[in-house]
């Protein structure tokens, strides 16, 4: 079987044949569970008494999902603004090495800085997991393109999750219902485990599990931040050091 | 002031400016940045953290109709999504449907008083 060559070439113009290729990307299995997670964060806003316009607003403007809930919940509880922006740049921090990861792989010698931008507002879990499957045999020139489509795909599908999730949280039976915001919690925690990359992000989920419900009788507005702090710290220690004694 | 047009504000200064700022950062600072350097590794080690707080949270205080539901249903559940996951071999659909139909299966056994 030969390999057709890839154009690694980064003068060429822009090939926009892969926002089609994009467009069509997002109807796989990484489209599929991301639409279960917004349904169901859909059906968590519907269930915490916020508007389907705020639900809507904050994937249109946050798109990334465990700031979103992270937002809904702190909100809930009644947390000060500056406890939930705090807990919520915690989580986007992750989000700056994706995008630096990325756009090297992207950029090109003419294109615009702001084509840059509006893609690093696409940047998350599933693009991510979409460009690491699909870049290594793909012409430079047509990777732009395809973020702004799979991106394009996903957003609009995304915005009508949200909504539907929305929606059927108050017409299904309590019990359906109670599934469907489950799905959230769900696809976080096994998420977590499915993208450990070293014994310290296995370390870091325990020590957040645990510390996170002992700091809410404490410290309830900021239980998560310090929480995922400590916890965090503690296992960024713990994983250095078994690391360490392991290559001795 | 209108207490929905309040949460837009919210929404945009708690959620969207704290969570774009460090895409804009990328953008910035895109082929500058290793990875595997330890503070990238610190950072997303206190994210997993704050995440898993965050399921945890959800777990014992759920919103809604989740709320009426047993917490050993959503234990449960939870165990059976990360155990299906690596039955499995790491497929995140079916280990999410499994946590589902495990709460499901569990709870229509219990009683469930209506939300409303």
């Amino acid at each position: 079987m030969s390999k057709p060559e890839i154009q690694n070439d980064p003068d060429r113009p822009l090939d926009w044949s892969g926002f089609i290729t994009g467009m069509k990307t997002a109807f796989g299995v990484p489209g599929l569970v991301m639409s279960g997670s917004f349904i169901g964060f859909g059906a968590l806003v519907g269930g915490s008494g916020l508007d389907l316009g705020h639900g809507l607003f904050m994937t249109l403007t946050m798109w990334a999902l465990p700031a979103q809930v992270l937002f809904v919940q702190l909100y809930k509880q009644g947390a000060p603004a500056i406890a939930i922006a705090l807990a919520v740049t915690l989580t986007a921090v992750r989000l700056m090495p994706m995008v630096v990861g990325l756009l090297p792989r992207v950029r090109m010698t003419r294109s615009h800085r702001f084509l840059e931008f509006i893609a690093a507002h696409f940047i998350a879990a599933t693009i991510w997991i979409l460009a690491f499957i699909h870049f290594d045999h793909m012409d430079r020139a047509r990777r732009m393109p395809f973020i702004l489509g799979a991106s394009f795909m996903l957003f609009s599908a995304m915005l009508g999750l949200t909504a539907i999730g929305y929606y059927l949280v108050h017409e299904l039976p309590p019990l359906a219902a109670a599934g469907l915001i489950f799905l959230t919690p769900a696809f976080f925690f096994i998420s977590l485990i499915a993208g450990a990359r070293h014994k310290t992000d296995l370390i870091a989920v325990l020590f957040g599990a645990v510390l996170g419900p002992i700091v809410y009788f404490i410290a309830p507005d900021f239980d998560m931040l310090i929480a995922g702090l400590l916890g965090g710290t503690l296992a960024f220690v713990l994983g250095r050091k078994s690391e360490k004694g392991g290559k001795e | 002031m209108n207490e929905s047009l309040g949460i837009y504000l919210l929404i945009i200064a708690a959620g969207t400016l704290p969570n774009y700022i460090w895409r804009f950062f990328g953008v910035i600072f895109a082929a500058r940045l290793d990875e595997d350097s330890p503070v990238l590794r610190w950072v997303n080690a206190v994210a997993t953290a704050l995440i898993a707080a965050l399921v945890a949270r959800i777990i014992i205080s759920p919103a809604g109709a989740l709320a009426h539901t047993a917490i050993s249903s959503r234990l449960l559940g939870m165990a059976a999504g990360v155990g299906v996951f690596w039955l499995s071999r790491r497929n995140l659909g079916l280990a999410m449907a499994a946590a589902v139909a495990v709460l499901l299966l569990t709870q229509s056994f219990m009683p469930f008083p209506s939300p409303r």
